[in-house]
């Protein structure tokens, strides 16, 4: 089991720490540990799957070697700044001096954090979904050491395989619980969204808002099984936050850092629309400033790992499964929305399994949304919310369209709550930026 | 913020507090959620409440004052005590609190966490403005709604932690079979059954996908998730010609475990069947019970839940 976890840490720290210090070089730490282990793991898992596709088995030597050859070169390039990264890092640890409600904070962050990881590290993979597919994939990845002994039917290739990938990694490493990954996962939610809020917020306040962020109820309850809906929210919400701060930050890092963890959410899930509502945000921002030249950016970041999985799924199932394809689909939905009937029902049924399951934070997010609407000094903050409006577009017209596509959608209350998760960083991320500006207006 | 000013002086906030302890103990004994199914506003919405009054509330007055003290003298006995029953569930088994001393741990929960909350508020009260001009009444609402939020949330987290902790705490050596029979039971143990008292090349008839087997050998992809590398083949609720199986078949004998109708539902195969020996799974472990050489089957001669026929 120790060499699987080693072998995890040594993508994070082989792979996507080099890449995340080429594109953001001046990132807050802790965001580029979080972005590390995300962007590391999820590229890595991509090129497993490529290089399987070559017609190299999954092995422990083939899997050692493409480390080796991904992380080398990477390293050498900015041996200099990985090592600073890591004196930087120990000497802001070594200066830090927490106040009594940053150690309250920081004490129940690393009681959830370590709970979590005792838990996966103790369970195996046990659940439905999980079991049946997701790990099933990935003992047989590991066992035969190729994907096709695994994809006998559909059902196994609804998904891409992000999850199933890391999971293989864990066994092929001698692992038997490969959970602890989704602990991963949680914690670079945790890290991420504390590093990214610290860019706008003090310390104190970041540190409290991760703390309301990782006390959500299925963000906890996610990151102690292994199902791909937490993966999914930390690459999609990250994504999305990260263009936020390629705006405010003006560095094109953080838009390339977007496409990837936005691409590599839908490596992850590939059904859902939602980085069309970020590609949707991108496209908007850049033409309004005028840099055209980041949409091309954002595309040729994102669309190669998008595009990958479409092309391998489609080459399995000999379904349509095109991007143009999957866009021209959502356009013939929207065509087709004068039926206030149908609209009830969609709203009646997000009312019940999103917004209720949301509670007080929702409101609080509108009431937000109002106060950055009225307060002059809040309007600076108008991204982040148009960021978040736009993916709850996505979310209303993307149940609407299921809702036609699929008859069964509206009585399955459960898949939604799952996939609504990824607001919850996003909502609270605008909040603390109101929340902490509103202080400042009183001081 | 006058209304402030004017409750500043009362018994309010002692009040909340005294009042708050008492719905979160009484929902101990009774249930998690009985005062708000009884009484309209759920407790958690006068945990809410009580935090927000600290937060906004001067707490240098008398009586306040002495209730802060009880409760900084009480937080860590509460603790201890919660502590002490989570460590006798995670040692024994699910609602062995409930069973043996008759209240809630999911609502004994909230009672250690009300009076963390308040000690840990009293920290936080000086960093929190009491008013911003420009919105009134709107700020303390936010920070209602948010306080609310998180006590809803912290208290699942910390139930769940503490009580899943404290299992594995007393379940260190439980190997990786023993975990899997705690999360599928007795299913669990028919699957190494059959992988024990089968060959890795075998093909696997399994029951139809309907109830009474749905949640067990009616799903071919959960059966593969147990029996790979070996084939499953699914087959309709009578088999309509044994003869296209060849040698290495093996058919699960499963009595099903959800409910269905007519009476008289359950078992399966449903037919007599010509088999060249019949196993039988043991109801308490993994191990055969009995086995039948040269026999037929006959689903009214079954006494077992689980067991495979080999053709």
């Amino acid at each position: 089991m120790i060499f699987s976890i080693i072998f995890i840490l040594l993508i994070s720290l082989g792979v996507g720490l080099p890449l995340v210090l080429l594109l953001i070089p001046k990132q807050h730490p802790v965001a580029t540990m979080a972005s590390s282990y995300l962007i590391g793991i999820g590229l890595f898992t991509f090129a497993m799957f490529l290089v399987n596709l070559a017609g190299f088995r999954f092995s422990l030597v083939n899997e050692s070697v493409l480390l080796f050859a991904i992380s080398a070169p990477l390293i050498f390039i900015k041996k200099k700044e990985v090592k600073e990264f890591f004196i930087h890092a120990f000497y802001l640890v070594k200066k830090a001096h927490f106040s009594t409600v940053e150690k309250w904070c920081l004490g129940f962050l690393v009681f959830i954090g370590v709970s979590s990881l005792i838990n996966t590290l103790y369970w195996p993979v046990s659940l439905w979904d999980s079991l049946v597919l997701y790990d099933f994939r990935a003992h047989i990845f590991a066992a035969s050491g190729f994907m096709k002994e695994a994809f006998i039917d559909n059902y196994y290739t609804g998904y891409p395989l992000l999850t199933s990938l890391a999971h293989t990694i864990v066994y092929i490493m001698g692992g038997e619980y490969p959970q602890f990954l989704h602990s991963f996962f949680y914690l670079s939610l945790g890290a991420g969204f504390y590093g990214f809020l610290r860019e706008f917020v003090s310390r104190k306040t970041s540190l409290f808002f991760t703390v309301i962020l990782l006390i959500v109820e299925p963000l906890f309850y996610h990151s102690l099984i292994s199902y791909t809906n937490l993966a999914y929210t930390v690459y999609l919400s990250l994504g999305a936050i990260s263009v936020y701060l390629w705006d405010k930050k003006k560095e094109r890092g953080y838009l390339i850092v977007s496409a990837l963890l936005v691409a590599l959410s839908t490596w992850t899930r590939s059904v859902e629309p939602f980085w069309l509502g970020v590609f949707i945000v991108v496209f908007i921002v850049a033409t309004y400033r005028k840099k055209f030249r980041d949409i091309l950016t954002f595309t040729l970041f994102f669309f190669p790992i998008h595009e990958a999985w479409k092309v391998f799924q489609f080459s399995l199932t000999e379904k349509e499964a095109s991007t143009v394809g999957e866009i021209v689909g959502y356009a013939k939905i929207i065509l087709s929305v004068f039926d206030p009937g149908r609209w009830l029902l969609v709203g009646e049924y997000l009312y019940t399994y999103v917004v209720t399951p949301w509670g007080t934070i929702f409101a609080v997010f509108i009431i937000s949304t109002i106060l950055m609407l009225i307060l002059r000094k809040l309007r600076k903050f108008f991204l982040s919310f148009f960021i978040t409006f736009t993916l709850l577009g996505v979310l209303v017209l993307g149940t609407f369209a299921f809702s036609i596509g699929y008859a069964g959608t509206l009585a399955i209350g459960d898949a939604a709550k799952r996939l609504s998760m990824l607001f919850y960083p996003l909502f609270i991320f605008c909040i603390a930026l109101v929340m902490q500006e509103l202080v400042k207006i009183k001081k | 913020m006058n209304l402030i000013k004017k409750y500043q002086k009362t018994l309010l906030l002692p009040f909340a507090i005294g009042f708050t302890f008492f719905c979160l103990l009484l929902e101990t004994l009774k249930y998690p959620g009985f005062i708000g199914n009884h009484f309209y506003i759920d407790a958690k919405v006068y945990f809410a409440v009580a935090i927000t009054l600290l937060l906004f509330l001067d707490t240098k007055q008398k009586s306040a004052n002495f209730v802060l003290r009880v409760n900084r003298i009480l937080l860590v006995p509460i603790f201890l005590v919660y502590f002490g029953f989570a460590l006798a569930e995670g040692a024994h088994f699910t609602n062995y609190v409930l069973a043996t001393y008759h209240f809630h741990l999911d609502g004994l929960v909230f009672v250690p966490l009300f009076s963390l909350s308040i000690f840990v508020t009293e920290k936080f009260k000086d960093i929190v403005p009491k008013t911003i001009g420009k919105i009134g009444l709107v700020y303390p609402l936010m920070v209602f709604l948010l306080v609310f939020f998180m006590v809803k949330n912290i208290t699942y987290v910390s139930d769940t932690a503490f009580n899943r902790n404290s299992y594995i705490l007393f379940h260190l050596r439980d190997n990786y079979d023993d975990k899997m029979f705690y999360q599928w039971q007795d299913f669990y143990r028919f699957m190494v059954f059959v992988r024990n008292n089968t060959p890795t090349y075998a093909n696997i008839v399994v029951s139809p996908m309907q109830d009474p087997w749905l949640i067990g050998t009616g799903n071919p992809h959960f059966v593969r998730a147990f029996l790979y590398p070996r084939k499953i083949i699914q087959e309709e609720k009578i088999i309509p010609d044994l003869s296209v199986f060849g040698p290495n078949t093996f058919i699960l004998i499963s009595w099903g475990k959800e409910e269905c109708k007519p009476e008289g539902c359950h078992g399966w195969p449903r037919q007599n069947i010509q088999a060249k020996k019949i196993t039988y799974k043991d109801p308490d472990s993994e191990k055969v019970i009995e086995t039948k050489e040269n026999a037929v089957y006959r689903l009214e001669d079954d006494q077992y839940v689980y067991g495979i026929i080999e053709l």
